[in-house]
């Protein structure tokens, strides 16, 4: 029967049951269409669902896994130019600090070298005015006696009257200028 | 007025009123019969369209509606009956729900005869009554399956005592009022709009306004509660069936 027929049914082919709690053949063809519905859906829907919602947490899992591996990488990559940082600043503290240390040592041998030097130099230069005063004062010994001899000889010959007097006269000059020269040597040495 | 309204009600609504056929001496309510098979057909075109357009990169919005609904079908069984879930029991949580909101969908396009040309299904005892049917065998299959004979005996060992005769009266209350429920909240719903309909012409405007708020009611919320409510109490009744008496 086709349903324009059904449609156009006389009223007269309604029904009302006795019992609308009570179900007639209605209920069977009702259990295979439901049936039937469940085994599409089963059979050809809800795998396809479950395939895609499958391929689709996969996706989502291996994103995750790319994004956790880059984390890890851009981590490791800090952590390696922290490293780097904390090294290089070590070595710029070590550098610093041999420097200063090298610096220091370098400044002491200056300084050790340079007093050695202004010692050595005191030292010969000591040498030399010692050299040079008794220099003066075997010159001066020399030009001393000559005087004395032309003063004795003045003497001698200005006043060989006073025979006894000219003599301590002479003698006490010559021992007074003996203790002046003495005296000059010990202060300059 | 009000006396003529309640005449035309008691004459004009009645519970089982359907066009029939006699099919080898069997009763056939032919309006159930294709109504349902015409919900059928739209859940099965639309899940075919689905899956024609289905993809594992960015979902369609109809797409992620059967997704969402699968997933929410598969949480509620693993909450009822454990990791071990029987392969065809989240499709028939999901089956049930999407059929009976196609049915029920249906009473959104009335044909405006008596009776009518398009009744949602689902106002039907047939269709609901074979719907829990189904039900039934399947949970009574699964707990017989887990339990055994305890499926049966622990009804009469349950303790305390007082809670034997529940559990057996359960079992005829629990699919009884599964199928009712579903029967008379959709029932209902016609009902309401063959009262909207009776409503005197002078309030035309009234009853045009009450008819499209009331559909917009009955399609977008009771529709779809009464779908949830039955999958829901399906897959409970699983959990009950295959429940373990401490």
């Amino acid at each position: 029967m086709s349903p324009t027929a059904l449609l156009a049914a006389p009223a007269t082919q309604t029904e009302k049951t006795n019992n609308f709690l009570i179900p007639n053949a209605t209920f069977i063809v009702e259990v295979l269409v439901f049936l039937v519905i469940l085994w599409f859906l089963y059979k050809k829907v809800l795998p396809r669902i479950y395939a895609m919602l499958e391929a689709r947490l996969e996706t989502i899992r291996l994103q995750f896994e790319e994004a956790k591996k880059a984390r890890e990488s851009a981590e490791k990559a800090q952590k390696e130019y922290t490293d780097a940082l904390a090294e290089t600043r070590k070595e710029i503290s070590r550098l610093r600090e041999e420097a200063q240390s090298e610096g220091a040592q370098i400044l002491e041998e200056y300084r050790q070298r340079a007093q050695r030097e202004f010692e050595e130099r005191m030292q010969a230069l000591d040498e030399r005015l010692a050299t040079e005063r008794l220099q003066v004062m075997m010159a001066l010994r020399n030009e001393l006696g000559e005087l004395a001899f032309t003063l004795s000889e003045k003497i001698v010959r200005d006043s060989l009257r006073e025979d006894e007097r000219q003599r301590k006269l002479v003698d006490d000059f010559i021992a007074g200028v003996g203790a002046t020269v003495h005296v000059e040597a010990e202060a300059t040495s | 007025m009000t006396g003529s309204l309640a005449g035309v009600l008691a004459a004009d609504i009645t519970p089982g009123e359907h066009i029939t056929r006699q099919v080898f001496g069997l009763t056939l309510n032919i309006d159930t019969i294709y109504t349902s098979v015409l919900a059928g057909v739209l859940v099965c075109l639309l899940g075919w369209l689905v899956v024609r357009q289905s993809t594992s990169g960015v979902p369609t919005k109809m797409q992620i509606i059967f997704e969402a609904v699968s997933q929410q079908v598969r949480t509620y069984v693993v909450q009822a009956v454990g990791h071990d879930v029987p392969p065809w029991l989240v499709p028939l949580g999901f089956a049930l729900f999407f059929f009976i909101l196609f049915c029920n969908w249906l009473a959104w396009i009335p044909s405006g005869h008596h009776p009518e040309y398009l009744p949602p299904p689902t106002a039907d005892t047939n269709l609901t009554f074979a719907l829990t049917a189904i039900v039934v065998v399947s949970y009574v299959y699964l707990g017989v399956k887990r339990k055994g004979f305890r499926y049966v005996g622990d009804w009469f060992t349950a303790k305390p005592a007082i809670r034997r005769p529940i559990l057996v009266l359960e079992q005829l209350v629990n699919p009884l009022s599964l199928s009712l429920r579903l029967f008379g909240n959709i029932f209902a719903g016609g009902i309401m709009l063959a009262v909207i309909a009776l409503l005197p012409n002078y309030l035309l405007p009234v009853a045009a306004t009450f008819n499209f708020v009331w559909k917009l009611f009955d399609s977008g919320l009771i529709a779809p509660i009464q779908a949830f409510i039955f999958s829901f109490l399906t897959i409970l009744y699983f959990g009950f069936a295959v429940e373990e008496e401490h």
